[in-house]
């Protein structure tokens, strides 16, 4: 079976096939789930934002219930999240952390967006995540 | 565009957009006049907070930030236009912080909402569900 990694938009080509990441252990439980990531993430990517609405709170942005469902998600949205980070920074950084437990922003970099997400997206390259 | 339920004073006659939605700054920094960054004492880190003031999301705390960058608390909190003064209005709803506005030289205010836009607005023209009601008027000369 090839492992080979997968951008985002090629998922829906696929009928079950999970975005693979470097030691990723996960793996779709049906063909639906499979070929409902992509839509699942955008809903929930769009209800975050609008949940947000106005609100400056990181707290309120980490803890909103669609921003969770997106960590409970698990390593196959960080293509997703990766693509998202690239063409709209934002603060997908708690969610990278829940679900990669690691950390590569370093503090003095803490509110610096267009920096923590260029050291996370490097991050994904050398973690072999394709977007 | 700014969501009138959200904020049931606005109106069309008492505030102006002046920048595009930019999530890079917030309303916090845009008051400490830094659109280089995102302040925001959240726990885990990611906000950019004054060093050596308390991280923590109270009221006490942003007070702390802006006087850490020469404010102080106005005991009078009047929100009028003062020569000489530069003045932030500190925003809270049930007791939590929630916003910042920066008076501009003209008497109006300034706020960044959120990750969206900029506006110039009155005084109390931002007061509602989303962001309470200023709590607190710091103040410092005009630098």
């Amino acid at each position: 079976m090839d492992e080979s990694p997968i951008a985002p938009d090629k998922l829906r080509a696929f009928a079950c096939r999970p975005p693979v990441h470097a030691g990723s252990t996960e793996s779709a439980q049906s063909s639906g789930d499979c070929l409902s990531l992509a839509e699942k993430f955008r809903q929930l990517t769009n209800e975050w934002k609008q949940n947000r609405g106005f609100s400056s709170s990181l707290s309120v942005v980490k803890n909103d219930p669609s921003y969770q469902e997106i960590i409970r998600m698990g390593r196959s949205v960080l293509p997703f999240i990766m693509d998202e980070l690239e063409k709209r920074p934002d603060f997908w950084f708690a969610a990278l952390r829940e679900i990669t437990g690691e950390n590569p922003v370093l503090p003095e970099n803490a509110g610096r967006l267009h920096e923590m997400a260029a050291v996370w997206l490097q991050w994904g390259r050398a973690n072999n995540v394709r977007w | 565009m700014i969501d009138l339920i959200a904020f049931p004073l606005l109106s069309p006659l008492n505030h102006t957009e002046t920048s595009e939605a930019n999530p890079e700054y917030n309303c916090i920094a845009w008051a400490a006049e830094d659109d280089s960054k995102y302040w925001w004492p959240d726990e885990d880190g990611d906000g950019y907070w004054p060093p050596g003031t308390t991280r923590a999301e109270t009221i006490e705390a942003f007070v702390e930030a802006f006087q850490a960058i020469g404010y102080t608390l106005d005991p009078q909190g009047v929100p009028s236009l003062e020569a000489g003064v530069e003045k932030v209005a500190i925003f809270a709803q049930n007791n939590a912080p929630t916003h910042a506005a920066r008076q501009l030289p003209t008497g109006k205010w300034t706020s960044k909402m959120g990750p969206e836009e900029d506006i110039s607005h009155d005084w109390g023209a931002i007061d509602g569900p989303c962001y309470g009601t200023a709590v607190h008027i710091l103040r410092r000369s005009t630098r």
